[in-house]
C-alpha cells in the first residue's frame, strides 16, 4: 500500500478528522467551544478521563480488562484527602495514596495472574472492595480542603501561559507510556501477549510478569488519577470518579485499541480521549442534559467498535467467496482465553 | 444400567443438586441457624419476611444474569431495564382493568425487558462486541432513557394499580408472592437449562463457543434469546420493584447491576461459563441479602454493602477456581463435553425414560 | 451466506446514518435559541428527577419569560457536587448571564461559583445554599426556623405521650447544605423546655438519594434502636420510601412518620384505609422558582446585592432580604388528609 493510502486508513487520521468536525460544528453551533475559559475546563475535567484510559490500555492490550480503576481512583483520592485533613505531610500523603494505589493493583495482577482468575471477574470485585473501602473510610462526608500544592497541580495554568499543568503532566506521562508500548520490549511483549498469549509463552517472554506489570501501571495511574482529581474539583468524597469508567474504556476502544487486545496505539487513545472531552463539551454547551451526554458516549462506544468488525467480516465474507473453507462462527474471542 | 430416577430427576434431567450446591446450601443453613440463635432481631418474622422479599427479587434478576454468565457472557444493563420497566409496567398496567390487570402487566414487564435485551444481543452477536464493553454502552443509554421517560418526575404510587401496589404484602397460603414468584422463575428456568435443547445450547457457548458453533448450534439465535431472558427476568424485577416501593423515578434499580452479578458468581456460576445452575443464583441472592442482614442488626455500618459485595465476588470466583481445580476437576461441571459421543449418550439417556 | 451479507450491509449502514446523525442533531438543535432578547440564565437543581425541582424549574420559566429572563434548566442525575461544577462551568462558556443552583455541597461547587462571578456571571442559590463567597443572594422555600420548629410539633403532637420519646431523623445526602441547617437548628431547639423530653437518638444520612438506600438505612436504624417511636425525614424521597417501609412491615401504629413530602407521594398514605402519615409539610417549589426567578432578575440589574433590609417586589409580593443575605419564598404548609388532595403545585 502507498504510504498515502496508509496514512488515509490509519485509525488515528479518523479520530483527528472527527475532532475537527466536532470542532467545527460545536463552534458553529455555540461559539463558545473555542473560547480559552472553554477549553481549560475541558481540558481541567477530561484529565481525570485520559489518565485512567493510558492506565488501562496496557491492560486491554495484554487482553485482559480492569474495571476497578475507578474504585482505585476513589480508595486512594478518600485516603490522600483524609490525611490531608488530618494534617499529615503534604508529600508523605500523595506517597501513602500513590502506594495505597500501587498495592491495589498489584493485588489486582496477583489475583488475575497467580490464580488464573477471569480478569472480568477479579476487576468487578475489587472494583466494588476498593469503592467499598472509599465508603467505608469517608462514609457520606466530603473533604473539601486541600494542600495548595495539590490545587495547584490540578486546576492551576503552567507558568504564565493559558495552559493547565494537567495538559502538561498528561503530556509527559503520554509520551512515556507511548516509549513503554512502543519501543521497548516491555512494549513488544504487551502486544504479543494480546496477539496470542501462548504463542508468547512459547516465544519465552514472560507472560506473568508483564500482565502482572500492566495491572500495576494501570493502578498506579488510577491513583495519580485521583490526585487530579482532588486538584480539580478540590472535593474527595466516597465513589468519586465513578462516572469515569464509561468514559475511559470508550476512549481506549474509540482509540483503536482493540477490546480482543493486540493492537491499538498511545496516540490514539490520547485524540480518543480529546475528541471525547471536546464532544462532551460541545453537547454540554448546546444544553445536552447529563445523560443526553453519557448517552452519547455509549452510542460513540458502540460505533467505534461496530466498525472494525464489520469491516474485517466484510474481508473475511469477500475472501472467503473466493476460496469457500468450512468456517467457525465465533461467538466470541477465539484464542483460548476466557471471554471477556 | 442407571438407577431408576425419582420425579424430581425425571423433570430436571439430572440431579438437583450438584455437591458443591449442597456445599453452598449447608454454609447457607449454618449461617442462618446461627444467626437466629444469637440475634434476637434476626428471627423475628417481620426480619425474616424482609429478608425472603427482598432475595426473592435480587434472585429473580440473578437468575437471568446466570443464564448470560453460564454462555460465557455477562450484561451490566440488567438495573437499567429493572428501573424502566418498573416505570414502564406501573405507568401502563393500570389501562387494563379486571384480571387483564395483572396479565397484562407481567407480559409488559416480560415483553419490555427481553426487548431491550434484544438491543444487548444485537452488540453481542452482530457487532461483535465484547459483551462487558456492549452492556457497559448500553447501560449508559438505558439509564438515558430511563431519565428520560421519568421526565423530571416520577411515577406515584397512586397511579399504580392496586393489585400492583399490593403485591409485595400479599401472600398465597401464607408465603409472600414475591417469593412465589422466584420459585416459579427458578422452576421454570432450571428446566428450560435441563431439559431443553436450548439449555444445552447455553452449556455449550459457555464451555467452548468454537466447538458449540462446529457442532451445530444456532450461535446468533441463542445469543438474542439469552439476553431477551436476561432482560426479560430484569423486567420482571422491574414490575416488583414498583410494588416493593411504590414510587419509581429514575434511579430506580441503579445499584443492583453488581449485586446481582455478585449473587450468581458467590452461588457457584463460574464467569468461565459453563458451569452453573439457576439455583445457584438463587443461593447466592439469599447468602448475601443474609450477610448484608446480619450487618445491619449488628450495626456495622451501611457502608460496608459495596465492599463485601466486591470482595464476595473475588473470594467466590477464587475459592471455586482453586477448589476445582484441586478436585483435578474439569471447571466445566455440568459438562457438556463436545465430543462426537455426547448426543449419542444424551439420546440413550432420554430414550431411557 | 446471502442473509448474512445483507444483515452485514444493512447494520453498516445503520451504524453509519447514526454517526451522521450526530452532526445533523447538532445543526437541527442549534435552532432552539430563546425569546429574541431575553438574558439566558441557568438554573441547576441538586439532581434533575424529583418533582420538587421540576416545579421550581416550571416557576422560573414562567416568571422569567415574564421578566425578560430565559431560564434554562439542567443538572445532574445523582446528586453528585463534581457534577454540579461542570454545568456550572458549561453555563459561564455559554456565555449565560446568572446562575440558580441548589447545591449538593457547598464546598466543592464553591471554586466553580465563585469563578463564575469573577467572570461577571451573577448567582442566585435557592432550596440549598452555597457560601457567602459564592453567591450574592439565597432564596430559600422557608425559613429554617420554621421547618425545624414545624417539624418538632408535628412530631410531637403525635406522641403518645405526648411530646415524649426518642425519635431519628431519616435525611439525605450528609453534604446537602439544607438538610445539615434543618438538623443543626431542630437540634437547637430541643433543648426547649417543650421538647424537653423528646429526644434525638441519631441522624440517619443514607449513602445516596434514592428510595433503596433510604430504605436500607432506616432499617438498618430501626434495628439499631428498638425503641425509637419517631422518625422525621425531611427529604421526599425518604419519607416516601419510609411510609412505604412501615406500611409493609405493619409498623404504623407503633412508629409516628413526619417530615417533609411531596403530595403527590404522601397521598396514598393518607387514606382511610392506609393512614400511615398523618401530617408533614412542604412548601411551593414552584413559588420558590418564581421567587428565585425575580431575585435573580434584580441582582442582575444592580439593585438587589444581599444587605439586609434590602426589598424586591415578586409578583405583587414585597420580598424583604434578612440576614445571612437570605430571602424567603413563603411559608411552609402542614398537609393532613383534609388538604392533602388540593395540593397541587
Amino acid at each position: 500500500m502507498s504510504s498515502v493510502r496508509w496514512l488515509l486508513v490509519r485509525w488515528e487520521v479518523g479520530l483527528i478528522a472527527l475532532i475537527l468536525l466536532v470542532l467545527v460544528l460545536g463552534q458553529a453551533a455555540d461559539h463558545d467551544l473555542l473560547s480559552s475559559f472553554n477549553l481549560q475546563t475541558t481540558a481541567l475535567n477530561s484529565a481525570v478521563l485520559l489518565c485512567l484510559a493510558f492506565g488501562v490500555t496496557p491492560v486491554i492490550m495484554t487482553s485482559d480488562i480492569d474495571l476497578s480503576v475507578v474504585g482505585i481512583l476513589a480508595l486512594s483520592g478518600v485516603v490522600m484527602g483524609y490525611l490531608f485533613l488530618h494534617g499529615v505531610n503534604t508529600w508523605l500523603a500523595i506517597a501513602v495514596g500513590m502506594v495505597i494505589a500501587l498495592v491495589c493493583g498489584l493485588i489486582n495482577g496477583l489475583l488475575v495472574v497467580l490464580f488464573d482468575l477471569p480478569a472480568l471477574a477479579v476487576t468487578l470485585g475489587t472494583m466494588g472492595a476498593y469503592t467499598g473501602g472509599s465508603f467505608l473510610i469517608l462514609k457520606g462526608l466530603a473533604i473539601t480542603t486541600f494542600p495548595s500544592v495539590v490545587v495547584t497541580l490540578g486546576s492551576a495554568n503552567f507558568l504564565n501561559t493559558q495552559i493547565p499543568i494537567v495538559v502538561v503532566v498528561l503530556g509527559v506521562i503520554g509520551i512515556i507510556m507511548t516509549y513503554l508500548l512502543h519501543g521497548t520490549v516491555f512494549g513488544r511483549s504487551v502486544f504479543a501477549i494480546g496477539g496470542n498469549r501462548k504463542a508468547a509463552l512459547f516465544s519465552g517472554i514472560p507472560v506473568n510478569r508483564v500482565r502482572i506489570m500492566t495491572f500495576v501501571i494501570s493502578g498506579f495511574l488510577a491513583g495519580f488519577a485521583g490526585l487530579l482529581f482532588l486538584g480539580n474539583y478540590q472535593t474527595a468524597q466516597a465513589g468519586m470518579g465513578a462516572s469515569e469508567l464509561l468514559p475511559a474504556i470508550t476512549a481506549v476502544i474509540l482509540g483503536g485499541v482493540s477490546a480482543y487486545g493486540g493492537t491499538g496505539t498511545v496516540p490514539g487513545v490520547v485524540l480518543a480521549a480529546i475528541l471525547l472531552a471536546l464532544l462532551q463539551s460541545a453537547l454540554g454547551l448546546h444544553g445536552f442534559s447529563g445523560e443526553g451526554q453519557t448517552m452519547a458516549i455509549g452510542f460513540l462506544l458502540i460505533i467505534a467498535i461496530g466498525i472494525p468488525p464489520l469491516v474485517r467480516t466484510y474481508q473475511d465474507w469477500n475472501r472467503r467467496r473466493r476460496s469457500p473453507v468450512p468456517r467457525f462462527a465465533s461467538a466470541g474471542p477465539s484464542n483460548g482465553e476466557e471471554g471477556m | 444400567m442407571a438407577p431408576p430416577r425419582t420425579a424430581l430427576q425425571q423433570f430436571f434431567g439430572r440431579s438437583v443438586f450438584k455437591r458443591s450446591d449442597t456445599a453452598l446450601l449447608a454454609l447457607v443453613v449454618i449461617i442462618t441457624l446461627i444467626a437466629a440463635a444469637t440475634l434476637g432481631d434476626f428471627r423475628t418474622l417481620s426480619n425474616i419476611n424482609n429478608l425472603l422479599n427482598t432475595t426473592a427479587l435480587i434472585a429473580i434478576v440473578a437468575i437471568g444474569e446466570a443464564v448470560v454468565i453460564l454462555a460465557r457472557q455477562i450484561d451490566l444493563s440488567v438495573g437499567a431495564i429493572l428501573g424502566i420497566c418498573a416505570y414502564v409496567v406501573g405507568e401502563l398496567s393500570g389501562h387494563f382493568s379486571g384480571a387483564l390487570g395483572p396479565i397484562m402487566g407481567v407480559v409488559m414487564a416480560l415483553g419490555f425487558g427481553a426487548a431491550f435485551g434484544v438491543g444487548n444481543a444485537f452488540l453481542v452477536s452482530v457487532l461483535k462486541m465484547p459483551a462487558i464493553i456492549a452492556t457497559l454502552a448500553t447501560l449508559s443509554i438505558y439509564t438515558g432513557f430511563q431519565i428520560i421517560l421519568n421526565n423530571g418526575s416520577q411515577l406515584y404510587l397512586t397511579q399504580v394499580p392496586p393489585w400492583l401496589a399490593g403485591l409485595r404484602g400479599n401472600a398465597w397460603f401464607g408465603i409472600g408472592t414475591f417469593i412465589w414468584i422466584a420459585v416459579i422463575c427458578l422452576v421454570v428456568v432450571t428446566f428450560l437449562l435441563r431439559r431443553t435443547r436450548f439449555g444445552r445450547d447455553v452449556y455449550a457457548l459457555g464451555s467452548n463457543p468454537d466447538a458449540a458453533a462446529y457442532l451445530g448450534v444456532r450461535v446468533r439465535l441463542r445469543i438474542f434469546q439469552i439476553f431477551a431472558l436476561c432482560g426479560a427476568l430484569a423486567g420482571l424485577g422491574g414490575m416488583l420493584y414498583t410494588s416493593q416501593f411504590g414510587n419509581v423515578d429514575a434511579t430506580a434499580g441503579s445499584g443492583m447491576n453488581l449485586t446481582v452479578i455478585a449473587a450468581a458468581v458467590v452461588g457457584g456460576v463460574s464467569l468461565f461459563g459453563g458451569s452453573g445452575t439457576a439455583a445457584n443464583a438463587v443461593l447466592g441472592a439469599l447468602l448475601l441479602g443474609e450477610i448484608q442482614n446480619i450487618l445491619e442488626l449488628t450495626r456495622i455500618s451501611i457502608f460496608a454493602e459495596q465492599t463485601l459485595q466486591g470482595a464476595s465476588i473475588v473470594i467466590a470466583v477464587a475459592i471455586y477456581a482453586v477448589v476445582s481445580r484441586r478436585l483435578r476437576r474439569p471447571v466445566r461441571r455440568q459438562s457438556i463435553d463436545v465430543d462426537v459421543g455426547h448426543d449419542a449418550a444424551l439420546a440413550v439417556e432420554t430414550s431411557g425414560e | 451466506m446471502k442473509t448474512n451479507s445483507i444483515l452485514r450491509k444493512s447494520v453498516a449502514a445503520l451504524t453509519l446514518i447514526s454517526a451522521a446523525m450526530i452532526p445533523v442533531g447538532f445543526i437541527a438543535a442549534s435552532g432552539t435559541a430563546g425569546a429574541a432578547g431575553a438574558v439566558k440564565v441557568f438554573m441547576i437543581p441538586k439532581f434533575t428527577g424529583i418533582a420538587p425541582f421540576t416545579d421550581a424549574a416550571a416557576g422560573c420559566k414562567t416568571e422569567g419569560a415574564a421578566l425578560g429572563l430565559d431560564c434554562l434548566y439542567g443538572g445532574p442525575t445523582t446528586g453528585s457536587a463534581t457534577d454540579q461544577v461542570n454545568f456550572i462551568n458549561n453555563a459561564v462558556s455559554a456565555g449565560d448571564k446568572g446562575i440558580l443552583i441548589s447545591n449538593d455541597d457547598a464546598a466543592t461547587t464553591n471554586p466553580a461559583l465563585v469563578r463564575a462571578e469573577s467572570h461577571k456571571v451573577k448567582v442566585v442559590t435557592f432550596d440549598s445554599d452555597a457560601l457567602k463567597t459564592g453567591r450574592t443572594v439565597y432564596v430559600e422555600g422557608t425559613s429554617t426556623t420554621s421547618i425545624a420548629t414545624t417539624e418538632l410539633n408535628m412530631l410531637g403532637s403525635q406522641l403518645k405521650p405526648a411530646y415524649t420519646g426518642k425519635f431519628i431523623i431519616l435525611s439525605a445526602q450528609a453534604t446537602d447544605t439544607n438538610q445539615v441547617q434543618w438538623n443543626a437548628q431542630l437540634k437547637k431547639d430541643l433543648s426547649m423546655p417543650k421538647y424537653s423530653k423528646m429526644k434525638l437518638v441519631s441522624i440517619i444520612n443514607p449513602p445516596s438519594d434514592t428510595a433503596a438506600d433510604a430504605t436500607t438505612s432506616l432499617q438498618s436504624a430501626l434495628a439499631a434502636n428498638p425503641s425509637v417511636t419517631g422518625v422525621i425525614s425531611p427529604t421526599t424521597v425518604a419519607i416516601a420510601a419510609a411510609a412505604q417501609y412501615l406500611t409493609t412491615n405493619n409498623l404504623c401504629s407503633k412508629i409516628v412518620l413526619t417530615g417533609l413530602g411531596d403530595p403527590d407521594q404522601m397521598e396514598p398514605f393518607m387514606t382511610a384505609k392506609n393512614n400511615c402519615v398523618h401530617s408533614f409539610a412542604l412548601w411551593n417549589f414552584t413559588q420558590e422558582g418564581v421567587v428565585a426567578a425575580c431575585a435573580m432578575k434584580f441582582v442582575l440589574a444592580g439593585t438587589l446585592t444581599g444587605k439586609t433590609g434590602q426589598s424586591f417586589m415578586c409578583k405583587g409580593v414585597k420580598e424583604v432580604v434578612l440576614p445571612g443575605q437570605t430571602v424567603s419564598a413563603g411559608a411552609a404548609e402542614v398537609y393532613t388528609s383534609a388538604n392533602v388532595k388540593s395540593a397541587g403545585f
